[in-house]
């Protein structure tokens, strides 16, 4: 399978008032055609700036400091910001964080799903019409409602709006980012279940951004663990639930309760994530890290291949340290 | 009609009501003779008689609730009494004077919100650099001077020294100047109390535009609408813009009394034959008919100015209006 | 408020740049104010020269249409200004703060119908009421303090009351209010202690207010004929056509400077005050630098 698009090296800081706060270091990944791929990791761990990154979208005063995205052979991050208008929306789209905000409160959301049809495809406004009454069936709202304002829609309904609005011009790719939190549980995973059906059935590559790794293992094909700007581990869904190696993504398993094993003792990690400001040399986990040893406060361990498609960035695996 | 607009109405009536009742008790109420209000400072060498026939022609005799029914009658009748200094139906003088306001006061509400906003908006989309900084402390400045004042300088620099304008008035008087040359005339006349005007007015637009502007370009649709792959420009102009003009058009309502307020102080500068210019004659006359009159044709206009904007705002938000219609 | 979160404002405050011009100007207004009679080179109610004089080295700033001298009216008109500024910010500010406290503890209908009233006020363009008031009641120093107080605290009031509000939710107000303490000592222990800092940046900020409304409504001729303030001296300039001549220079330039720079200086101090109570606000501004 071909990728569709490749993170590689990507650094990204925030320029504060208190120095440079690294969001993203050295992140590489890539995501294959076809696939929805899982990025997550705790609040502030990096991951939205990860996606910012990708279109280009970092807001001051934070910059990509280095590295490349490629989609299809093109380099983003070198792009003209003429290029990317082009390419936003039409080969990346975004599902926002929170759709309620996201959509303009003063035009109605066919106006904003046609708005975007226009940008990119040069159709008629009738076509661009019909597209949007058939997108909004295709997600499960009436299509005569493309005349309404955002407010007059439940926050469920807001989402598949925005759904609707991602799917407009056939992107490559759909960026994904906490799509469904702050929804109530049951809204959730219908708007789960739709985005993953509709995958399938159109064939979508996603990235999905969030913080809920259960929610992320039961859609996702491959998941990116992240933790204070760096991928941990990245692999195939089910080797990040049944084999994973960094002693981080151990400690997000074991702290999720699961109801096939009620059993099972929830325990979660102790001590804080660091701020990205000062960040310690070496592994930015070792404070927190049962495993911690001495060579993690003087080098950082970079993200290797240890098996066919399972990368982990831990000394653990680079010797036979454990046990 | 929604509950919206019934709700407008009933606190604009409440409001209209307490302002024709204080103007009709503040006469009535206050220490002295009430004669003196409505005669004039010539009640002292009045007989007794000539005083009785006063207070009878005026109802001041009978029970203060048949002196409001008719009060409120004289009101929506136009019925403004007669002017003792100036010897002449109120009303008619009014009407004289109400033109030139509304051509000082009107213009002055368009240029005044369009600078304000054009303004605003760009130093909220260049927060942080100089041109921001330099237009912030402006217009500090700008609000931190009397208004009056900034009249009288510019009436001293550009009509005393440098003898550009015309010092004071409407029109010149006696020149019988027709068509196209009383337009030029008047135009002269109206540059420096109109600049003057827009310059006390502007302020608070453009405060209120810079702020709302920044609230609007962090909101997530903006970047939604970069997402998108919207170009800068389309996103200023179509998707902050209206946004951010919600929040002006509140301020742009409560800013209507300021800016008659204002037109008050600078007619009084220019001797502007405005209403605002009646009323600071008739107080320096203590002509109380008059004052109360004056007092109470800006008042209203103000407010039946701030109804007309509520009744105009659900068109503006689609929110308003729609879930409460 | 305990002492501790005094000193920390103070601390801050004397960070602010803004906030410590603002104090310069204030102490430098108040010190003119306190000390005229002892700086003014003439008794401002003297006529002590010509009128009309240019300024010369006897009359520094002129004299005005009968003879008086300019310099002299500006410094004890300064007195007149700021005592008016202060007594009438600080009556507004105080009905304002028991319209606000009352609104803001009680809620309910009580909320309501203040808020009401609040709004009311609000919509009311303030200068042509204040004319018709003065107009009536007298021009005086005590009658312009009371137009202006009487017909600006409603902004404070709605200020205040969404701070009782906060404040109201605060662990120990709520506590307090459980174990059945009297209303007036959570009024005075709990809610008006931290309502204070934000009323006194009401204050400074109604001051700068007040001055300039007085200095209309003097200029319009109904400031007190015999406390001549900033804005009575513009009056006489305007009424005695100074802008026609170079006298504008002396008599119309130096009061309206007067004015602008002291308020300016309460601006100042309120903005950086406001910015001292709200840490967001502190936080935003230096994030930006």
């Amino acid at each position: 399978m071909s990728n569709i698009l490749e993170v590689k090296n990507l650094t990204t800081h925030y320029f504060t008032a208190e120095g440079p706060a690294e969001a993203a270091g050295d992140v590489s990944f890539s995501v294959r055609k076809g696939e929805m791929l899982g990025l997550i990791g705790e609040s502030g761990c990096g991951k939205s700036t990860v996606a910012s990154s990708i279109l280009r979208l970092i807001e001051y005063p934070g910059n990509i400091v280095s590295g490349e995205v490629v989609l299809d052979g093109k380099d983003l991050v070198s792009a003209k910001e003429k290029e990317l208008e082009k390419i936003r929306w039409k080969d990346i789209s975004v599902i926002p964080q929170s759709a309620m905000n996201s959509l303009n409160p003063v035009y109605t959301i066919g106006d904003q799903i046609i708005e975007s049809i226009l940008l990119h495809e040069d159709v008629t406004k009738k076509v661009a019409l019909e597209r949007t009454k058939s997108l909004l069936e295709l997600v499960g709202i009436d299509k005569d409602r493309w005349k309404s304002y955002p407010h007059e829609f439940s926050g469920g309904m807001k989402q598949r709006v925005a759904i609707a609005m991602a799917l407009s011009c056939n992107p490559k790719l759909i960026i994904s980012d906490e799509s469904t939190t702050g929804l109530d549980v049951l809204t959730q995973a219908q708007v789960m279940a739709l985005m993953k059906d509709l995958q399938k059935r159109l064939d979508l590559s996603i990235i999905m951004i969030s913080h809920d790794l259960p929610l992320v293992t039961s859609v996702c094909d491959r998941i990116a663990i992240m933790y204070a700007g760096k991928i941990v581990e990245w692999a195939s869904t089910d080797d990040i639930v049944n084999d994973s190696r960094h002693p981080y993504s151990q400690g997000l398993l074991n702290a999720t309760p699961d109801l096939l094993n009620p059993d099972k003792e929830v325990s979660s990690i102790p001590g804080t994530v660091p701020n990205l400001v000062n960040l310690p040399s070496g592994c930015r986990f070792k404070e927190r890290c049962q495993y911690a040893m001495n060579r993690c406060s003087e080098e950082s361990p970079a993200l290797l291949e240890v098996k066919k498609d399972h990368h982990v960035a831990c000394f653990l695996e680079e010797g036979d340290y454990r046990e | 009609m929604s509950k919206y607009m019934l709700q407008k109405i009933a606190q604009y009536g409440i409001v209209i009501f307490i302002i024709l009742t204080l103007n009709f008790l503040l006469p009535r109420l206050m220490p002295g003779n009430p004669l003196m209000y409505l005669a004039g400072e010539d009640v002292g060498f009045m007989t007794s008689e000539e005083k009785q026939q006063v207070l009878e022609d005026a109802g001041l005799n009978d029970p203060l609730y048949v002196q409001y029914g008719s009060y409120l009658k004289d009101m929506f009748t136009g019925n403004f009494g007669y002017s003792y200094q100036q010897k002449m139906p109120i009303i008619e003088l009014l009407s004289d004077r109400i033109p030139w306001t509304l051509l000082l006061a009107g213009l002055n509400l368009v240029i005044a919100t369009i600078l304000g906003v054009i303004f605003g908006a760009i130093s909220a989309w260049k927060r942080g650099t100089r041109t921001d900084v330099n237009m912030l402390t402006f217009f500090m400045f700008l609000s931190a001077m009397p208004s009056f004042w900034i009249g009288m300088i510019l009436v001293s620099i550009f009509a005393g020294t440098l003898g550009w304008l015309p010092v004071f008035g409407a029109e010149t008087g006696w020149s019988n100047y027709t068509g196209w040359e009383r337009v030029v005339d008047i135009t002269k006349h109206l540059i420096l109390p109109l600049v003057s005007l827009v310059l006390i007015s502007v302020t608070n637009v453009f405060m209120t535009m810079r702020y709302s502007m920044l609230n609007v370009l962090g909101e997530d649709y903006i970047k939604m609408a970069k997402a998108k792959g919207v170009k800068n420009r389309t996103i200023k102009y179509r998707h902050a813009m209206r946004n951010a003009l919600l929040p002006v058009a509140t301020v742009f309502m409560l800013s209507l009394g300021f800016m008659l307020s204002g037109a008050t102080v600078i007619e009084t500068v220019f001797a502007y034959p405005g209403v605002g210019r009646l009323m600071f004659e008739s107080v320096l006359a203590r002509d109380y008919p008059l004052i109360q009159a004056t007092f109470l044709i800006i008042t209203l206009s103000v407010i039946v100015a701030n109804f007309i904007a509520d009744l105009m705002y659900p068109f503006l938000d689609p929110k308003v209006g729609k879930s409460n219609g | 408020m305990d002492k501790q979160k005094w000193k920390h404002y103070l601390t801050v405050f004397t960070n602010n740049n803004l906030g410590m011009i603002g104090i310069a100007i204030l102490l430098f207004y108040i010190f003119i104010a306190l000390f005229a009679p002892l700086i003014s080179p003439y008794d401002p109610t003297a006529r002590v020269g010509a009128p009309f004089l240019s300024p010369n080295s006897n009359f520094l700033l002129g004299t005005n249409d009968v003879g008086q001298d300019i310099l002299s009216e500006l410094i004890h008109g300064t007195r007149i200004s700021i005592l008016i500024g202060i007594i009438a910010a600080f009556l507004s500010v105080a009905i304002g703060c028991l319209i606000g406290i009352i609104a803001g503890y009680y809620g309910g209908k009580i909320d309501n119908f203040l808020m009401r009233v609040v709004d009311l006020v609000l919509v009311i363009p303030f200068l042509p009421l204040m004319i018709l008031l003065a107009a009536f009641i007298g021009p005086s120093f005590w009658n312009i303090i009371f137009v202006i107080s009487v017909l600006t605290w409603a902004g404070p009031a709605r200020v205040i009351r969404s701070q009782v509000l906060t404040v109201k939710t605060k662990g120990y107000v709520e506590a307090a209010r459980s174990i059945g303490s009297k209303v007036s000592t959570i009024l005075s222990k709990h809610i008006l202690p931290g309502v204070v800092p934000i009323a006194l940046s009401q204050f400074v900020l109604a001051a700068s207010q007040a001055i300039l409304i007085e200095a209309s409504l003097s200029f319009l001729g109904l400031g007190d004929p015999f406390n001549k303030s900033w804005g009575t001296v513009l009056y006489y300039a305007q009424a005695r056509s100074a802008f026609l001549t170079d006298a504008w220079l002396w008599w119309i330039l130096p009061p309206g400077i007067l004015i602008t720079v002291l308020v300016i200086g309460f601006a100042f101090t309120g903005y950086s005050m406001e910015e001292i109570l709200d840490p967001r606000l502190r936080k935003g501004r230096k994030s930006n630098e």
